[in-house]
């Protein structure tokens, strides 16, 4: 549905995508993950027809982007990360003419019109101008203007920044939704715990690199099963670290006088035995907690930097 | 097609989201031909207006602008100047003036610095007509001065910057050179406030016999019709940076039509505007001048064509600027020019030869010269149907050129 195979995008001398080589399913949700700058939003432009790739081919639906554009995104929805409104158009209005430019039209764009607007909790601020709107409020427009014609691929760059919580839970319940109804997804986000809920599939990105691709459990997996224990208290740091070492099979991440992070396989069971081991140095502990392998901890791994929100 | 169509209605819902400048541009040709309306209805002779003028300010400006409407150049002005205010009002309250209208201290130097100021005209409270067409010639000239501030202001600063930088002033020899070529000017736009005169002397009148308001609508009207479709042109090209800002140029970039389409519909939608344009200025010579019904409707589709057509050009420009303030610049920077050249502050027929021979090649000058022929009912279906292809095809190509660059760079990298 998507394939992106060794994509390279360069401004001057900053290249912003790398060789990226990544395809993604229909039916299913692809993540892009990676921090600021990575190159997610110039991925999605080379998809989108925005941007020309300096090299490598994007295919979509088997169209070359570059070559075939017109066929290529024909079963586009993009949602992009900066605003794409009409200021002085309302939300119907708006909706309506995103969704006339794909090909809905009569009843159905009307009833389409109607129901996404009901989807984005914007049913009763329908007929205002887009300049009225919240912050947030224009987010969700910006959203349903993307999936107004249930796109066959829906490329999305960052659509939750910005959105109160509820309404967060409400714009993912959809990116579902269209998934479970056949939909190509590519899902661009720095956060985590998004990722993580979200996706089938995904890539993590940095500087305009893959740098790690599959599905969540083999992501996990590149981890060796090892899980993350975070304790915060006072310790004293090269006594703890000392201490620790005679625990089978844990490695420290951090050691700090209020912060101690370690990795370790089978962490519930090594929980006695790591808490005397640290009662002996005279350290306290006043919080535990333990997590399964995350993405963040693929990422400190691969790159050796948080992936800040 | 119908996307086409969809972009059209779109770009007109957010023109009609914007009534002021609609208004605005609606407004130039309705106001102008307003007020040349007051200057020639009627066949009677024209009731003469004295005015007296105080003239605090004593500059050169102040001098021109006096001289503008006076010394029995204006059939319907009779400007007497006198020395102060309280003199003025006292003669007003014995019913010895319309009006009185006073030029503050420091006027010329404001109007060279293009700062706000103010020309009070105090009406006479007894009469009831004289002092509106006073008010209503005074606005006039102040529009008139607007746009020669806008043409003669940037010389006249740098002039100002040449001279040492306290000492308010200028060189004397500077000063008499500019005063020359202000003169000059200021002659010619005194023209405009005595139309009559000029109107009867300088028009080919049409073999038809036409009133003389007609021969004075085609002096001036066709010049003022496109001096709006530039205004028009330059503001609905600048409307893909809008787009561009709103990041609707992008979505439209990821849709499945080619993007000649998305721009099609701002030339559509121009085009409606400019018939809005154009059905007012032929409602204005049909109704006000006189001009036969029957010319009307080929001069309306001439205006539509024309217009939709110097749009086209201005679309182009808009990419000759890498941000949106280069771009204007760039358009600003022609847009006056061609109005000067084009016929749109002077008639041609009272142009320098060599002025007027340069204007009517532009694509503007053209067309205003064709609608006077138009108009008149003197067009040759020959020279108008050159003048049409010779507007259509560079418009075609700007246009193609446009949507071209719309959807490269500029859409994306930019
Ligand atoms: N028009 C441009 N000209 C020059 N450099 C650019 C341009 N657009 C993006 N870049 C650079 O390309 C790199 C990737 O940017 P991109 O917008 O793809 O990042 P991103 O992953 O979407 O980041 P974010 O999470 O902040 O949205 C950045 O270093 C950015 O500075
Ligand atoms: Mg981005």
């Amino acid at each position: 549905m998507i394939e992106v195979q060794h994509l390279r995008k360069s401004y001057g001398e900053l290249v912003a995508v790398d060789d990226a080589s990544f395809h993604a399913e229909p039916g299913a949700i692809f993540g892009l993950l990676g921090p600021n700058g990575a190159g997610k939003s110039t991925t999605i432009g080379c998809l989108s027809g925005l941007l020309k790739p300096s090299s490598g081919s994007v295919r979509v639906l088997g169209h070359d982007v570059v070559r075939n554009g017109v066929a290529a995104r024909r079963a586009l929805g993009i949602v992009p990360q900066e605003l794409a409104l009409y200021d002085d158009l309302s939300a119907l209005e708006n909706l309506r003419f995103w969704g006339a430019a794909y090909g809905l039209g009569g009843a159905d764009l009307k009833r389409r019109a109607a129901e996404v607007l009901e989807l984005v909790g914007l049913a009763d601020r329908a007929r205002e101008p887009v300049k009225r709107y919240s912050g947030g409020m224009r987010r969700r427009l910006n959203f349903a203007c993307g999936v107004m014609h249930r796109p066959r691929v829906l490329l999305l760059d960052e659509p939750t920044v910005g959105v109160d919580p509820q309404s967060r839970v409400r714009l993912l319940e959809l990116v579902r939704e269209q998934a479970a109804a056949g939909a190509c997804v590519l899902y661009t986000t720095h956060y985590m715990e998004e990722a993580q809920d979200l996706c089938d599939r995904l890539a993590i990105i940095d500087h305009g690199k893959v740098i790690a691709l599959g599905t969540l459990q083999e992501l996990r997996d590149m981890m060796g099963a090892r899980d993350l224990l975070r304790l915060s208290g006072t310790f004293d740091p090269p006594a703890a670290a000392a201490a620790l070492e005679g625990v089978d099979r844990v490695e420290i991440v951090t050691a700090e006088p209020s912060l101690l992070i370690v990795a370790v396989e089978g962490a519930s069971r090594k929980l006695p035995a790591i808490f005397a081991a640290l009662a002996a140095t005279g350290a306290e502990v006043r919080e535990t907690t333990l997590s399964q392998p995350s993405l963040e901890s693929l990422f400190i791994k691969l790159t050796g930097r948080e992936l800040r929100e | 097609m119908s996307f086409l169509f969809q972009c059209a209605m779109k770009d007109l819902r957010r023109r009609l989201a914007d009534p002021v400048s609609l208004v605005l541009w609606l407004g130039i040709p309705l106001l102008i031909g307003g007020l040349m309306s007051v200057f020639t209805s009627g066949d009677g002779p024209v009731p003469k207006a004295h005015v007296l003028l105080v003239d605090e300010d004593q500059s050169l400006l102040s001098g021109l602008l006096a001289n503008a409407g006076g010394e029995g150049r204006a059939d319907f002005l009779d400007i007497e100047r006198v020395a102060t205010e309280a003199e003025g009002r006292a003669r007003m309250d014995a019913g010895d003036a319309s009006a009185m209208l006073v030029v503050p201290k420091g006027f010329g130097a404001a109007f060279i610095d293009g700062t706000p100021t103010t020309l009070r005209l105090v009406k006479n409270p007894s009469e009831r007509i004289l002092p509106n067409i006073v008010q209503t010639a005074v606005e006039m000239l102040v529009e008139v001065a607007f746009y020669a501030q806008r043409l003669l202001g940037e010389p006249l600063r740098q002039l100002r910057g040449q001279t040492a930088d306290d000492r308010p002033g200028y060189p004397d020899s500077a000063v008499a050179a500019v005063a020359t070529s202000i003169n000059q000017r200021m002659r010619q736009l005194s023209r405009w406030l005595n139309p009559p005169a000029i109107a009867l002397q300088t028009v080919n009148a049409a073999p038809a016999a036409p009133a003389q308001t007609s021969s004075f609508a085609l002096l001036f009207l066709p010049g003022m019709v496109f001096m709006a479709v530039l205004f028009i042109s330059q503001g609905m090209a600048d409307d893909v940076w809008d787009e561009k800002a709103q990041g609707t140029l992008g979505r439209a970039v990821s849709l499945p039509h080619d993007l000649t389409l998305f721009l099609g519909g701002k030339l559509v939608a121009t085009s409606v505007v400019m018939a809005a344009v154009a059905l007012v200025a032929v409602a204005v010579a049909a109704l006000v001048f006189a001009v036969p019904i029957g010319r009307t409707p080929i001069a309306f589709a001439w205006c539509v064509f024309t217009g939709t057509a110097i749009y086209c050009f201005f679309q182009l420009l808009q990419f000759a600027g890498t941000t949106r303030t280069g771009a204007n610049m760039v358009s600003t920077m022609v847009v006056f020019p061609a109005m000067m050249l084009g016929g749109s502050f002077f008639p041609f027929e009272v142009m320098p030869r060599w002025m007027a021979g340069a204007g009517r090649w532009l694509p503007n000058g053209q067309a205003v010269a064709r609608l006077k022929d138009l108009l008149a009912g003197t067009a040759d279906p020959h020279a108008l149907a050159i003048a049409a292809l010779a507007i259509a095809v560079p418009a075609a190509i700007a246009f193609l050129l446009s949507a071209r660059l719309l959807g490269g760079r500029f859409a994306g990298e930019a």
